[in-house]
């Protein structure tokens, strides 16, 4: 899950134009929203995006995308179980 | 500050073409939406909306916002002879006015290079602007104003043409709310999740979000000259207009409703009312989880007891700039004819409100409070008062 | 008192005279560095418009002895960019942004300014093309008291693809569009006149004109305000094409302290409309 989580890192810092961090800087087990990189509920929105536009992966409700989003670690936990097979 | 006279109302709405119609129709409760027919959304499923069966033929008219805004604006100066010797200005409140011709026009731009040619005529009513010199035009009007504060934009519209009759600055002045359908509003709060699939319910402990609606709602004022000039007797009362910002985040009201309850203590001061005065309530009560529980806390701090509420979103849909002025022409029906609306949508309290919407009941009605919340923690509310209060 | 405008039939109303407290402008065209004001939090992800109006504000703010207690935003075309990039993601790949969408709302920078500044009070957004910043005067002039002073901030963008159309539109709208370049914000702060004798502002209209001339229109209507010939007048055809002439120019005329009477006079020919901002000092 190691190098999905590196791109996953850069697309996020993309998506969230989170020009000032760099992915070395993401520490991975923190809380992603509200947490160390400032991230709001809007933000959620535009990963909701990020997981569909870039890998065909949505979340089916809110209880479910709280677990989601917990860290960038649950993230790539959850692309990596719910992406179409390529 | 005066109480301001309302000699004309108009309405067009999927539950009518007139004002009758539509509150006769909210009346019955009706359930004013459906799936999406106007165009192709792009989304999975067409989302429930409150869609304008027919529009009366308006002439010329260049979009579906400004062919609904000549339809209410032109019945609330129906029945108003002998105003030539008056001024009139109109305050217009809209959110997507002419784009719904822009989107499709960049669209087709994006796939043919070629279609730029076309620019000057498909964009010819992009501007907000361009709605309201065009029913300037339509109505023989003198002068605007053109106000987009997104949800709360009519009744700030409502207040500042209260503001120029009252200040002496034109005889007449027409409130004239108007928004359509458009890819952009409802790709828009797709995006924001704030969508019910179902359809809204507002107050409900199952509601999760809105239903788009397009309409149009207009609200004639006028001076004490122009009421000697027309003859025609006052319906009802714009006594008073509050204004705030919560300061607080771009799409979610403040949960406690501080910035709701300084527009509404704001505009109660102005109508020399107190709490106590108000008999009804026309919530915003758009359906979303935040905002209907907000609106009862910031109610609760003004009121300490509620008094009776009700919402019509779900019977015209959640009109945005329409919004304000739509609900308060239907507030102005309510007043008149001593009757509280019901809340179509509705089925079972949530208990975090603690509060459930009147029942449909006949009630003398003094003053009403509209209120109506916009993006941006834009707050705004405007006091209707019964014709007797004057 | 209204006035009648009997030779035209347009009634137009004295309006008050508001105090200018401060004002300011951000030029991008002419200020590389104005970004170095934009606070970090704004800088990383907003757009660029809001950030124009937040430098704008916070200049005009900086310098002046009172806090607003409303904001009115003058736009004649709002958020461009962030209105096409929501478009571009719906047309693409059938997903919006969020953000985009939420910034493309009209009253967005109204909104952003409130929260940055915490100012709680009255939040209007005013979109009347050229004759925006005579709008949102006028709406200024009909707050309460207690709702003034009142931070006014014209602001407008340009994007790229605003320069590509310009050349395919009508020939009223090329002229009155073609120096669009200068984007950017001008920002006052506007009080009660209270007993102030300078700098004072007022405004006229917008003020439906449909086929006749707008210089004409202008000058009947300075004429009918000031009949003494004692103001300084600029018509329409003769000010710079873009949005932001009217603030620019009396931001200008402020800032040099060029006393006397001038009326700024606009016309758009999207509403076919004139409107006159006069500065007197």
């Amino acid at each position: 899950m190691e190098p999905l989580i590196d791109r996953l890192k850069g697309k996020i810092i993309k998506a969230l134009k989170l020009s000032d961090v760099s992915p070395e800087d993401i520490d991975i087990d923190a809380p992603l929203i509200g947490g160390p990189l400032g991230i709001d509920s809007i933000d959620t929105l535009e990963l909701l995006v990020l997981l569909e536009k870039e890998y065909r992966v949505t979340v089916p409700d809110v209880n479910t995308g709280r677990k989601v989003f917990a860290s960038v670690r649950s993230l790539a936990a959850y692309i990596e179980k719910n992406r179409p097979q390529k | 500050m005066a109480h301001v006279p309302v000699i004309g109302i108009g309405a067009i709405s999927s539950l009518g073409n007139n004002v009758r119609q539509g509150f006769n129709a909210i009346l019955e409760a009706q359930d004013g939406i459906s799936p999406l027919y106007l165009f192709d959304s792009g989304l999975k499923t067409p989302p429930l909306c409150a869609q304008v069966c027919t529009i009366p033929v308006s002439d010329n008219a260049p979009n579906r916002t400004a062919s609904l805004a000549l339809c209410a604006a032109r019945e609330s100066l129906a029945h108003i002879e002998k105003r030539q010797s008056l001024s009139l200005a109109i305050v217009v409140a809209t959110t997507v006015a002419g784009m719904t011709r822009s989107e499709r026009f960049y669209k087709q731009l994006r796939q043919d290079p070629g279609h730029i040619e076309n620019a000057g005529r498909e964009l010819a009513f992009h501007e907000p602007t361009a709605l309201s010199g065009f029913l300037c035009g339509a109505l023989n009007a003198h002068g605007f104003y053109t106000l987009s504060t997104a949800c709360s934009t009519g009744l700030h519209a409502i207040g500042m043409a209260k503001r120029l009759v009252e200040t002496g600055a034109f005889d007449l002045c027409v409130a004239i709310g108007a928004d359509t359908l458009s890819l952009l509003t409802i790709r828009g709060f797709s995006s924001l999740l704030l969508i019910d699939p179902s359809g809204c319910k507002p107050f409900d402990a199952q509601r999760a979000g809105i239903s788009l609606g397009e309409g149009s709602g207009a609200l004639c004022l006028a001076s004490q000259k122009a009421l000697r000039v027309t003859g025609v007797r006052p319906l009802a009362f714009v006594s008073g207009w509050g204004a705030s910002a919560d300061c607080y985040h771009m799409t979610a009201p403040h949960p406690g409703g501080a910035g709701a309850a300084l527009a509404v203590r704001a505009a109660l001061k102005e109508a020399d009312c107190q709490p106590a005065d108000i008999d009804l309530i026309a919530t915003h009560g758009t359906a979303t989880p935040d905002n209907d529980v907000a609106e009862i806390n910031a109610m609760r701090t003004v009121f300490g007891k509620l008094p009776l509420f009700c919402s019509m979103k779900r019977s015209i849909g959640h009109t945005l700039a329409a919004s304000g002025v739509l609900e308060a022409v239907f507030s102005v029906c309510a007043l008149q004819q001593g009757i509280v609306p019901p809340t179509a949508g509705f089925a079972q309290p949530d208990e975090k409100i603690n509060a459930a919407p009147a029942q449909v009941q006949r009630k003398e009605l003094r003053h009403v409070l509209k209120n109506s919340f916009g993006f941006g923690g834009n707050n705004a509310a405007i006091i209707l008062s019964h014709a007797d209060c004057g | 008192m209204p006035r009648l405008f009997f030779h035209m039939r347009i009634v137009v109303s004295s309006m008050e005279y508001l105090s200018i407290l401060s004002a300011s402008a951000v030029l991008p065209s002419q200020e590389a560095t104005w970004t170095d004001e934009v606070p970090t939090t704004l800088k990383r992800r907003d757009p660029r418009i809001w950030q124009m109006s937040y430098v704008a504000a916070a200049r005009a703010m900086k310098n002046c002895p009172e806090e607003p207690n409303s904001i009115i935003i003058a736009t004649a075309l709002g958020a461009l960019d962030e209105t096409k990039n929501f478009l571009d993601g719906v047309f693409t790949d059938g997903l919006g942004s969020p953000r985009n969408f939420i910034a493309s709302v009209h009253n967005s920078m109204a909104g952003k300014l409130a929260q940055e500044f915490k100012v709680a009070g009255p939040n209007l957004t005013l979109c009347d093309g050229h004759n925006s910043l005579a709008s949102a005067i006028g709406a200024c002039a009909l707050l309460k008291n207690e709702d003034l002073p009142a931070l006014v901030v014209a602001v407008d963008e340009n994007i790229e693809l605003l320069d590509r159309l310009i050349p395919y539109l009508s020939s009223e709208c090329k002229q009155a569009l073609e120096n669009n370049k200068q984007e950017g914000a001008v920002a006052f702060v506007l009080h009660n006149k209270g007993g102030n004798h300078g700098p004072l502002v007022r405004s006229f209209g917008p003020l439906f004109i449909g086929s006749r001339e707008p210089d004409k229109s202008c000058t009947a209507l300075i004429q009918s305000q000031n009949p003494d010939g004692q103001t300084a007048v600029s018509l329409p055809s003769r000010t710079d094409g873009s949005f932001l002439s009217v603030p620019i120019s009396i931001h200008e005329l402020f800032r040099a302290r060029s006393s006397g009477s001038f009326a700024l006079c606009s016309f758009s020919p999207s509403s076919k409309a004139i409107a006159v901002v006069e500065l007197c000092q």
